[in-house]
């Protein structure tokens, strides 16, 4: 028999899950004075200890090859055995299952922080026109809500969290509120003077960094290694920005490798407690709650709703409209690479400068109407004089094969001379994308498992080709060769496997009415009014900007909505 | 591995903590666990392989410097010991490989003369010499080539030869003019 052990005390606001839609609301909530318990599937985060930032790959023995799995083809990391504790898309003991014909890959990060402690820190604000889609092409729904009503909350985020940027007055991107950012390194200068030729903006690149003293964070030190974690938390993570600074007001009660079971309803439908896992004993818990806040991530918030039924809830808690796990999507994602011979023999200088890229193309074709494809993607830009890792100059044995001084020599020759263009685009919802609750499988805690379906359209076939043929261009436009031979049409060689990107979102989505939506503009359940989602599950659509900045965002607006309801009393 | 390149990236991350802690921001504790890791990294002596014999480590040693001159200075026996004894996918590809080149060569890999030891890396070097007779010596030096590139390029005399010069803090970032204008001045976008 299970020992359920009942906390004898009523959690005020708990919040599930402690990535970036988690952290906002514990950061707000108790700075504005409301006692938040927070639960989160993984351990801790020290990032004294837990970052490997400034390390070299010669100070471990492996030098990040782990157990050299890559040699033979497989994989071993995610993003690299350097990379701040990041999760994997496959996790031991918590299995999920994928419906014949699809493929797609579910991202879990099990840690303190979640996946912000490795992310990309993108922060794009979405556009004016990308909460009316339908309104737009016709494709999709539009949002409940506008672009005002929730630019004073991106103003709020990259006011808090520190963003770079410059205003640009450009409709899909819109300006926000800039720390200055740094200049464009060498070939970055190129890939503008190739764009420019062509009539494509390349602007400065809005990330969650900070470029000068903020809220008693330093500023960046350009090392470049951002996905590393930052020992001085000059970029956004919810661990090092959010939460243990929440923590200090003493009003944040953290419970670490608790995994969320379910939400416990009383007789009369509502939420009074959640069930979880405390994986340390593996003993099943309970705590009791006056409010809960889902921001476990999109597919985990939706597999915890849809498995928590009852009488009052036969298909889930907020899904009396069928909608919960419908709709999911992630970005689209193809890349393509280049040799560019006017980078070669360039007089070596330290490009780290900050993590990722230092310019960035927006959508430029956002007013054409004869496009074949609807919506839009943005271009990532990378390149420049890395930190040798294993695998950096795999693709010179490949090429040039040999061995001796002239394999030495093409290394020396060729390093730093590529350029790489990534495309991140908007994928329509379609009916032949959506995860359920597999009825046979449950994971390590006994939990049922989600079940994937997924299929990309034509929509974003077509727009991956756009994406081939724009990045030849610029690549040939400043006299550079394409590498290697890619076929957009093809999953994993071209376009990306569903989930790849990370972007996996809106299976909980919102909106006014209650029959085709599960929450309300607020993010509030409309069937379950203490029931709240912080993460990015309740987005409509998943517009071509990086989610994270607009997750931070929302969580704030709901996290001020949720106080106000309290203070009300009306939950 | 050898001491020097150890030694070398212990001073280096020890700077960089000091840089760090001078920008401010850095925890005592970080610092502390900084020192810890490296000094722990320091320890070491002799190398014993783990899965070579003898004279399987002198070929590895002699192949390893024939596809990167300055490889042994890299580490790169230890690194391919080491992954041998975490992957027995991998142990068993190079104690197959060696083998395999000591039985087309005659007598041990490292025991032949360098003519012998180029004549047989000029054939499985190279894709285009496929066929039945060499494959398994092209698909070992694939692998034995990577596993080299990467020990050595990530050493600390590898990261010098190519150029790398990051992996320290600054106060703000710069591109040295020369090299902005280098790369302009030989793209076909040099004029506007």
């Amino acid at each position: 028999m299970l020992q359920i052990q009942p906390r004898r005390d009523v959690a005020d606001v708990l919040v599930i899950g402690s990535g970036a839609g988690g952290g906002t609301v514990t950061h707000v909530l108790a700075n504005m004075g409301i006692n938040v318990t927070l639960l989160e599937a993984g351990p801790g985060l020290n990032p004294a200890k837990d970052f490997k930032e400034h390390m070299w790959p010669h100070q471990v023995n492996h030098r990040g090859a782990g157990t050299g799995k890559n040699y033979l083809g497989q994989e071993e990391y995610a993003f690299g055995y350097f990379l701040a504790p990041n999760g994997y898309w496959e996790i031991e003991g918590e299995p999920y299952t994928s419906a014949p014909g699809t493929n797609f890959r579910w991202f879990r990060s099990r840690i303190l922080g979640g996946r912000t402690n490795h992310y990309g820190r993108i922060s794009l604000r979405f556009a004016d026109y990308d909460f009316q889609p339908y309104s737009t092409d016709g494709l999709g729904d539009d949002w409940p809500i506008t672009y005002d009503e929730i630019a004073p909350y991106y103003d709020k985020t990259e006011a808090f969290i520190g963003v770079t940027g410059t205003k640009e007055g450009i409709r899909s991107a819109p300006d926000g509120v800039f720390q200055k950012p740094p200049e464009p390194r060498a070939h970055e200068r190129l890939v503008q003077a190739s764009c420019s030729r062509l009539k494509i903006p390349c602007i400065p690149s809005r990330m969650a960094i900070i470029t000068k003293n903020h809220n008693g964070r330093a500023a960046c030190h350009y090392c470049g290694q951002c996905g590393r974690g930052c020992i001085t938390a000059s970029n956004y993570s919810s661990s090092q920005v959010q939460i243990f600074p929440a923590m200090k007001t003493g009003r944040v009660t953290l419970i670490n490798n608790a995994m969320a079971r379910e939400l416990v309803t009383d007789a009369s439908g509502k939420v009074v407690a959640v069930s979880y896992v405390d994986k340390a004993t593996r003993e099943e818990k309970q705590i009791k709650c006056r409010t809960v806040v889902l921001a476990a991530s999109a597919c985990e918030s939706a597999r915890l709703l849809l498995n928590s039924k009852s009488a009052k809830h036969p298909n889930g808690v907020a899904n009396s409209s069928g909608v919960v796990g419908r709709y999911l999507t992630d970005s689209v994602g193809y890349g393509l690479q280049g040799y560019i011979p006017a980078l070669a023999g360039m007089p070596k200088y330290d490009s780290d400068g900050i993590g990722s890229m230092h310019v960035y193309i927006p959508w430029w074709e956002w007013a054409k109407k004869n496009k074949d494809f609807p919506r839009g993607y943005h271009v990532e830009i990378g390149g420049g004089f890395g930190m040798p890792q294993v695998g950096s100059f795999h693709g010179q044995c490949r090429r040039h094969e040999g061995y001796g001084a002239a394999l030495k020599k093409n290394i020396a020759e060729e390093y730093g001379c590529f350029v790489g263009l990534s495309g991140r685009g908007e994928m329509v919802p379609n009916e032949h994308s959506y995860m359920d609750i597999d009825p046979n499988v449950t994971d390590r805690f006994g939990i049922p498992v989600p079940r994937f379906h997924w299929r990309w359209s034509e929509y974003e076939y077509k727009q991956v080709k756009h994406m081939h043929d724009t990045f030849t261009q610029i690549i040939e436009t400043m006299g550079g060769r394409v590498m290697g031979l890619r076929n957009p049409e093809r999953e994993g060689g071209g376009i990306s496997v569903g989930g790849t990107i990370i972007h996996e979102l809106g299976t909980v989505r919102m909106g006014n009415d209650p029959k085709k939506s599960a929450l309300n503009k607020y993010c509030q359940a409309h069937d379950a009014k203490n029931v709240f989602v912080a993460d990015a599950a309740p987005f409509v659509s998943n517009p071509d900007k990086n989610p994270t900045l607009t997750i931070c965002a929302m969580a704030w607006r709901t996290a001020e909505y949720l106080a106000e309801e309290m203070r009300k009393g009306n939950v | 591995m050898s001491e020097n390149p150890v030694e070398l990236g212990r001073r280096d991350l020890l700077r960089n903590v000091a840089l760090a802690a001078a920008f401010g921001g850095i925890e005592p504790a970080a610092a502390q666990h900084v020192h810890q890791m490296a000094s722990a990294d320091k320890k070491g002596g002799t190398y014993s392989p783990k899965v070579f014999q003898a004279g399987e480590w002198k070929s590895v040693e002699a192949l390893c410097e024939l596809i990167v001159p300055g490889a042994s200075k890299g580490g790169a026996k230890e690194f391919i010991d080491l992954l041998a004894s975490a992957n027995p996918a991998i142990a068993t590809a190079w104690t197959g490989g060696v083998a395999w080149m000591s039985a087309k060569l005659g007598k041990p890999f490292h025991a032949a003369t360098a003519a012998e030891q180029t004549a047989l890396l000029d054939k499985i070097a190279y894709r285009k010499n496929d066929s039945p007779e060499l494959a398994p010596g092209i698909r070992f030096f694939d692998l034995a080539r990577r596993m080299t590139v990467d020990a050595y390029y990530t050493s600390a005399a590898g990261i010098a030869e190519v150029g790398y010069k990051g992996n320290v803090g600054m106060s703000e970032f710069k591109v040295p003019k020369e090299s902005s204008e280098y790369v302009m001045r030989r793209s076909p976008l040099a004029n506007g």
